[in-house]
């Protein structure tokens, strides 16, 4: 694959030779595969050595997750509003070359896994920052001409969203009465449409890579499509996304207040609190279906793993966070 | 009858030796593996530990609330749907089962959990 890749870049980067200098698959993309690539140019515009990504087409890609096209046209629009995200380069449909589609994005220095980053202990100056970054993906709104593959925007993401999750359910094998209760709960406790903006789908610790505490950029750009703002703002501070730092309610690297100042300052928009509390009941509704399907893919015997495995067992911490948001007698916000 | 030690021992045991033993000689790009084998075999032996009580405790619960008898799947599966069906909205007696049920297989697969 080393050689047509090689010769991709040649092409792309106008350039005399290209020698793909040293590769190592990268931690985390469960979902897809990331491949570090140390490459250096000959002649063209390019010339020079480049530290760069390589991100294929996962071979068996969770539902919701979008080709590697539309992820890199995610990247450059999340750019052009001035967000910190990978530069992507060039990208291919050609199954020729690697054997799948793929895209070249630059590596941005730091690190993402979860745990390291609550490790290094509360951070409120990156935690405002995340919510700037935020608020500038949310000035995206549609209609757009560079997303048109997204389609039409839902009217209620609301109640797309819980049609969607029932739809992961009656999929499964076996019935998920903790998950239902989750999910009529929300049903019953309804907020209204407002907003439609370009949200990111995944903005949490473990997707954004920090340097020296500051962060470097936003990464996995995969489930993006145009929802509520504040799915995106509940699904950063969802208690299934701040890696064992329960207090630190931002992504277990703040309290709440600095990232909702962030997002408030950068974006002109309040906080729902309603709205909010909402969207963390579906993020662990939506984490929950997705496990599922990923421990699907052992329990059919189609790609037996121990990850995969495993990840089926986290369902009862995220049901107990759907059920201690949803006890009788706690009235809606 | 089967020889000692029994298959809670023999996990727990094995697990020990690849956490204490072997983990520490493993170079790094393998210990986030051996991390993954140690706590499926604790939850393994925590299952096996907690026997047969916990999911009869929740068939009887569901039998008496639906009125119907059967095997805890078929049970689970009608709970779903009456759920879904909003036959048990603001149920105590619906969100207790789910909570019991739930802290039961909290305590398999991750005992240490905050549960706040």
């Amino acid at each position: 694959m080393s050689e047509g890749l090689a010769a991709f870049i040649q092409e792309e980067a106008g350039a005399d030779s290209v020698s793909i200098v040293d590769r190592k698959r990268l931690t985390g993309g469960a979902i897809q595969e990331n491949r570090a690539l140390d490459v250096d140019i000959a002649g063209g515009p390019h010339a020079g050595r480049h530290e760069l990504v390589l991100r294929t087409e996962a071979k068996s890609p969770v539902p919701l997750s979008q080709p590697v096209a539309h992820q890199f046209a995610y990247l450059k629009l999340a750019r052009s509003v001035g967000m910190t995200a990978p530069e992507p380069l060039w990208r291919s449909e050609d199954p020729g070359i690697i054997g799948a589609p793929f895209y070249l994005m630059r590596r941005v220095p730091g690190e993402a896994l979860g745990n390291r980053v609550v490790r290094r202990g509360p951070n409120e100056a990156l935690a405002e920052r995340l919510g700037r970054e935020l608020a500038r993906l949310h000035f995206i709104r549609p209609p757009h001409d560079g997303l048109g593959f997204l389609g039409a925007p839902p009217a209620d993401p609301a109640a797309h969203g819980i049609a969607l999750y029932r739809g992961f359910l009656d999929a499964e094998p076996m019935p998920h009465p903790a998950i239902e209760w989750g999910l009529r709960w929300l049903e019953t406790h309804p907020v209204p449409p407002g907003e439609i903006v370009l949200c990111h789908h995944d903005f949490r610790t473990g997707n954004y890579m920090v340097e020296d505490g500051r962060l470097t950029g936003v990464l996995d750009w995969e489930f993006a499509g145009w929802s509520d703002p504040m799915e995106d703002v509940a699904w950063f501070c969802a208690k299934c996304w701040r890696f064992g730092a329960n207090a630190l309610e931002a992504g277990g690297i703040a309290d709440r207040a600095p990232f909702y100042a962030g997002y408030e300052a950068g974006s002109g928009r309040r906080i729902d609190p309603a709205k909010i509390r909402f969207y963390e009941v579906m993020a662990h509704v939506r984490w929950a279906v997705i496990a599922l399907h990923q421990c699907g893919r052992h329990l059919s015997g189609e790609e037996p793993d121990l990850e995969l495995a495993l990840i089926g067992r986290r369902l009862p911490e995220l049901e107990h966070e759907i059920l201690s948001m949803t006890a009788p007698d706690v009235p809606h916000a | 009858m089967r020889d000692k030690p029994d298959a809670r021992d023999l996990l727990e045991t094995a697990r020990r030796a690849l956490m204490e033993s072997l983990l520490p000689n493993l170079p790094p790009e393998h210990r986030y593996r051996a991390h993954l084998v140690g706590a499926a075999i604790a939850t393994a032996a925590r299952e096996l530990a907690a026997g047969a009580e916990p999911e009869k405790e929740e068939r009887e619960a569901l039998a008496r609330l639906l009125g119907e008898d059967d095997d805890l799947e078929t049970l689970n599966r009608a709970f779903a749907a009456r759920l879904r069906a909003g036959a048990l909205d603001g149920s105590e007696e619906a969100y207790t089962i789910l909570a019991r049920a739930n802290a039961a297989r909290l305590a398999e697969c991750n005992p240490g959990y905050e549960t706040d």
